[in-house]
């Protein structure tokens, strides 16, 4: 890829990988640091660095380290320590009785009171503002950690006392943010994508975008922006929500249908508190770093990277499912092309790799999405049978017991041969998230299989057109277009 | 003319747009690029700086200049792990003496024509085992100490290995952060 492709100038592609470099982390994890540095929690770019301040004045205000920088507690301690520390402000001021606590702990979590309203906090949450931080520290080489800590020391040092502490803080932090996406983010570019997607659209019925115009807009000669079929996949994704934020496109709602009552009953409760009660909920990427990164070995690495795909390609996916089989199917091979022709190494040579022989077929990826889906519901029974307190339908409630322990003892996984006390915590800590899979895998089989009317030679016939497709614009791509271009 | 609804909306949403790929490309371009030294990262320094790591471990491991403002990051960093932290000194050392206050203990230099002495005041608090000097533009060294005698740990410097007297440059200079460790 050459470097005019890329909307990041190197230093901060550079920097911005360099801030992982501590140890593993997760694409979804980085991705949610990149959006809470670039785009914001909501609608709002502010947001992140108004939780940073506020709660590095919380912690200031516990002054724990003595001597030292506080400001500098947010990168220092592990978020898990931090997160008991605010339980203990939480439990602090309420014992306190005060009337405008700042940290509130109960049934739904752990929130900040911010003067914006509230917001969630998690390990997770807590982990993305000390990147966050990080960041601010150490990008442009580090020209502005001067700036950030003195500002990180101010709020600290003032902590909650003065109202405006908070507010000057976020300001200062969120102006250095700007600063630097103004200097390294190319917006001519994204205005120019916008741009060209918005003139293609233009010629359709009120901007559809339905699979065969992005696949269209994909092989469109005037199209110089996105080489990838994902990449446009991707655009049209964040082209088609920019649109229904501005109220140019209505929003679709997407309704929850799922066989298993049970598993049904939890979703219901689940989004009643998603959307009545918690409004700044974890972002669903969160929760599978969760997943992966619990003692309890539930899914393969496959697994994990198959549920991060359905949970990236969200509601867009689900709505563009033809497009989104295209995706998981062919940007495989899209991938091995460009990979190679980087590398100078392929297992397969170029022109055998364009002809897709590689790609695995709808059938295949619907059963894994199935499989996927049987799996998440039965470890959610697990999670429920091990949850022994509700009791308000007995008889459904007993026969769950009995299938979740089933499945517990069928299992062979080692990290699951432990007592049922020990492993009911490590369960209780992954049932939201088990239940967003369940949820996510279950809506994309119904979606996908709602495609082809469940006729597997549709289906297939599908698949392969499809095939001739890609292979031809790969030929063209790769194989018929000087190499310079690509 | 003033803008339309339309064009308010269209606008609003181009930012809506640029905001979303701003974010989302973040970390797909920064997943491409090949492992190569991005320099000097926050999460290096503070790993490091956890790790009690001496300043020349940094240095080493970075291969070029590294930043003024990061060495500024590693001296506040660094004080974390110690039990006494001298960042600068207060005042001005008077002739031919320095006197620091390190948390709780007390340190003086005094100088001879042909050593130095480093003396420490416990104050009865653990002794210390090792210290770190940096200077503001990265000068560094570190050095363990011996056991303490009554209360005090003392450290002699002869003044005529250039290795010492750069040691005694550093610890006398006002702007040289002193960790105890």
């Amino acid at each position: 890829m050459s470097n005019t492709q890329y909307f990041w100038s190197e230093r901060a592609r550079l920097e911005f990988a360099a801030l992982f470099d501590d140890g593993s982390h997760s694409a979804s994890f980085k991705e949610a640091v990149a959006t809470a540095f670039a785009k914001g929690w909501g609608s709002n770019r502010d947001k992140p660095f108004w939780a940073m301040s506020m709660l590095v004045a919380i912690l200031g205000e516990q002054a724990s380290t003595g001597g030292g920088d506080e400001g500098l507690d947010l990168v220092w301690t592990p978020a898990e320590q931090i997160i008991a520390q605010m339980h203990e402000v939480a439990q602090d001021q309420e014992n306190q009785g005060r009337d405008n606590p700042t940290v509130v702990a109960n049934a739904d979590g752990l929130f900040l009171n911010m003067p914006e309203g509230r917001l969630k906090l998690s390990i997770m949450r807590v982990a993305i503002l000390g990147k966050l931080a990080e960041f601010l520290l150490a990008c442009n080489e580090f020209s502005y950690s001067s700036e950030v800590m003195e500002t990180l020391a101010q709020v600290a040092t003032k902590g909650m006392s003065e109202p405006s502490n908070i507010k000057d803080g976020g300001r200062a932090l969120a102006r250095i943010a700007y600063k630097y996406r103004a200097e390294h983010f190319r917006d001519g570019h994204s205005a120019s994508s916008f741009s060209i997607i918005k003139t293609y659209l233009a010629k359709r019925d009120n901007f559809l975008i339905d699979d065969d115009a992005l696949f269209a807009f994909w092989v469109w000669p005037q199209n110089s922006h996105y080489k990838t079929y994902q990449a446009v996949y991707f655009a049209f994704t964040d082209f088609e929500d920019a649109l229904k934020e501005a109220r140019i496109i209505q929003a679709s709602t997407t309704t929850i249908e799922l066989d298993d009552p049970v598993i049904a009953g939890e979703l219901a409760k689940l989004d009643e508190d998603m959307y009545a009660v918690v409004q700044e909920e974890l972002p669903v990427k969160e929760r599978i770093k969760l997943i992966n990164e619990s003692d309890l070995k539930l899914f393969k690495q496959k697994e994990i990277a198959l549920l991060e795909r359905l949970l990236e390609c969200g509601s867009f996916g689900l709505t563009h499912g033809l497009s989104s089989l295209r995706l998981f199917s062919f940007h495989a091979i899209q991938s091995g092309i460009s990979n190679g022709l980087r590398t100078g190494r392929s297992k397969v040579p170029l022109e055998q790799r364009v002809l897709c022989h590689e790609a695995r077929n709808y059938g295949e990826m619907l059963n894994e999405i199935t499989a996927l889906k049987t799996k998440s519901q039965d470890w959610l029974k697990v999670a429920l049978a091990l949850r022994s307190t509700n009791k308000e339908n007995e008889e459904t409630q007993a026969a769950m017991q009995q299938e979740g322990l089933l499945i517990l003892k069928r299992s062979r996984s080692n990290s699951l041969s432990r007592e049922h006390d020990e492993l009911r915590p490590l369960f209780a800590d992954m049932e939201e998230s088990l239940i967003k899979c369940a949820q996510q895998t279950g809506l994309y089989e119904q979606r996908l299989q709602a495609l082809f009317d469940k006729d597997e030679d549709h289906r297939m016939e599908q698949f392969e057109q499809d095939k001739v497709l890609f292979a031809a614009e790969f030929k063209r791509r790769y194989l018929e277009t000087d190499m310079d271009e690509i | 003319m003033a803008p339309s609804n339309v064009d308010t909306q269209w606008q609003q949403a181009q930012s809506s747009f640029t905001d979303r790929q701003a974010a989302r490309n973040l970390a797909k371009e920064s997943a491409n690029e090949p492992q190569k030294s991005a320099g000097l990262s926050a999460s290096t320094l503070i790993s490091m700086a956890r790790q009690g790591g001496s300043p020349a471990q940094l240095f080493a491991a970075f291969n070029g200049p590294v930043p003024m403002n990061a060495i500024k990051l590693y001296r506040a960093l660094l004080a974390r792990t110690s039990i006494g932290t001298s960042l600068h000194a207060k005042a001005a050392s008077t002739e031919g003496q320095v006197e620091r206050e390190l948390g709780p203990y007390h340190m003086e230099v005094v100088i001879d024509h042909d050593a130095a002495f480093l003396i420490i005041d416990l104050n009865e608090n653990p002794a210390p085992r090792s210290c770190v000097l940096l200077h503001e533009d990265g000068r560094n060294k570190a050095f363990d100490f011996a056991a303490p005698v009554d209360d005090v740990l003392q450290f002699g410097i002869s003044r005529n290995n250039p290795q010492y007297e750069s040691m005694l440059e550093l610890l006398t200079d006002p702007v040289t952060s002193i960790y105890l460790q």
